[in-house]
């Protein structure tokens, strides 16, 4: 944020960029760390109903590192460290159809290990690693959003990477 | 370049084609992409921030107006349970209670080694910090006692309460019967205004305006065999007894309610008990699940 226009949070307008702008990172960002234990929306909208609570004290270019400290901190809160399994959808990607029931069974049969190997991930590994391949983002996206450096990113990443292989490969 | 670092390049969008050539050639590269492709499976689920904002404004407006309200509110509710917690912890902190449900027995310790064992459907309880200086029980139901030697040790019911000092007794305090067999030592029972002392192998009882005093042969209730024993007993307290040990319901005719029935049957096998208690008084039965039905034979 460049050009601090506001001197704080408290306009409704730009309140509302802010959610356009970083709502379904947080969201996201909570149901790969997460899992869907409980709904992750909800708790952006705590995290967004605490930045408009404290309006007054969160100047424009503290407000993205507010929303993602707020939302980890509320989720700690809540589940404390219960186990995350992310359940792989089945239905997708549309990319595979017609296969035979072979490729079917394999298929599921890798995506169990896959979901097993994820879940034994840490918390920050799993979290960089599935932004990074599902959502696309680069090391440094996910280095801003997370509050830790580059390079500690491309780390985790790549430790997670190798970590499913040996996972999934049985190495 | 490293393997660690095309690996990197790779996981950052960053590869130029040679690079790419490159990383493909290495052994786990089809794993890596594999890996990746079905990532795509474990992806979060839709959002859309323009509806979610909406449903967020809706809270925020809501909370805006609801929020004093509600802090007061919870402010009182806090006090509440705080004070009920307390009320709770105060009163019943150290109250101990031991249940056999229907069809069960079970065998337990008191603190000082005595042994008792409730019958089905019967519940005894105590309080626990109190039990050295005085040794103090409620009873509902029936229960078997071996009493420690020490102080006085006074079995409360409803109808009535037997103290002793160490002995083995049986206390039985159902709706509208109540019995007491010492089978060892001495007991004193009060019961209605008056006071007795009931001696070893001896059994007094109350049901309606009678009192019987008898003897007894056994040294321990049967049910400790898995035998209901009666003698002279109102039937419908033998019916009471039958359901109690199995946990069943049991309706339809009944045979004379003045008749006492004198026998037994097992707590193991349902239809041979409840061939023993309605063979001898002209009656069939129909088992239907927990449900028996009773029926005068003509």
């Amino acid at each position: 944020m460049p050009t601090p226009l506001f001197k704080n949070v408290c306009d409704e307008q730009f309140f509302s960029k802010l959610y356009e702008q970083y709502s379904k990172d947080l969201h996201d960002f909570i149901y790969y760390k997460y899992g869907d234990s409980f709904n992750p929306e909800d708790k952006v909208h705590e995290a967004f109903i605490k930045l408009w609570q404290n309006c007054k004290s969160v100047t424009p270019d503290k407000a993205k590192s507010f929303l993602f400290t707020v939302i980890n901190n509320l989720t700690l809160n809540d589940i404390k460290h219960q186990k995350v399994v992310l359940k792989h959808q089945r239905s997708k990607p549309k990319h595979y159809t017609n296969e035979s029931p072979q490729f079917i069974m394999e298929e599921n049969e890798y995506l169990e290990k896959y979901q097993a190997a994820l879940a034994k991930l840490s918390e920050g590994q799993r979290v960089a690693f599935l932004l990074n391949r599902v959502e696309g983002k680069r090391h440094k996206e996910i280095a801003e959003m997370l509050n830790i450096s580059r390079k500690a990113v491309e780390k985790r990443i790549y430790t997670a990477l190798e970590k499913l292989r040996k996972e999934i490969d049985g190495i | 370049m490293k393997k660690k670092d095309l690996i990197s390049k790779w996981l950052n969008f960053n590869l130029s084609d040679e690079e790419l050539e490159a990383f493909n050639d290495l052994d786990a590269s089809s794993s890596y992409h594999r890996i990746d492709r079905a990532a795509e499976y474990f992806r979060a689920p839709e959002y859309d921030a323009d509806t979610s904002y909406l449903k967020l404004q809706n809270k925020l407006g809501h909370q805006k107006k609801s929020r004093p309200l509600f802090t007061y509110f919870s402010g009182i509710a806090a006090v509440l349970v705080v004070a009920f917690g307390l009320f709770y912890l105060l009163n019943s902190a150290n109250e101990l209670e031991y249940l056999a449900e229907n069809s069960t027995t079970k065998e337990f310790t008191l603190p000082d080694t005595s042994e008792v064992t409730l019958n089905a459907g019967s519940s005894i309880s105590f309080i626990e910090k109190d039990w050295a200086s005085s040794r103090n029980l409620k009873l509902k139901g029936e229960a078997y006692f071996k009493v420690a030697k020490g102080e006085k040790f006074t079995v409360q019911t409803k109808q009535g309460s037997v103290s002793v000092l160490g002995t083995q007794f049986r206390v039985n305090d159902r709706e509208g019967y109540f019995e007491v067999t010492c089978y060892e030592g001495l007991v004193r029972v009060s019961h209605g205004g008056n006071e007795l002392d009931l001696q070893a192998g001896n059994t007094y009882k109350v049901f309606g305006n009678t009192i019987i005093n008898e003897v007894t042969a056994l040294a321990i209730p049967s049910w400790l065999e898995n035998k209901s024993m009666f003698k002279s007993m109102p039937y419908h307290q033998v019916i009471a007894e039958l359901e109690r040990q199995y946990d069943i319901k049991i309706s339809g005719d009944s045979a004379d309610s003045a008749i006492l029935f004198t026998g037994s049957f097992s707590n193991k096998n349902l239809d041979t008990a409840l061939q023993a208690i309605t063979i001898p008084l002209n009656l069939s039965y129909t088992i239907n699940g927990k449900n028996v039905v009773l029926k005068i034979n003509q």
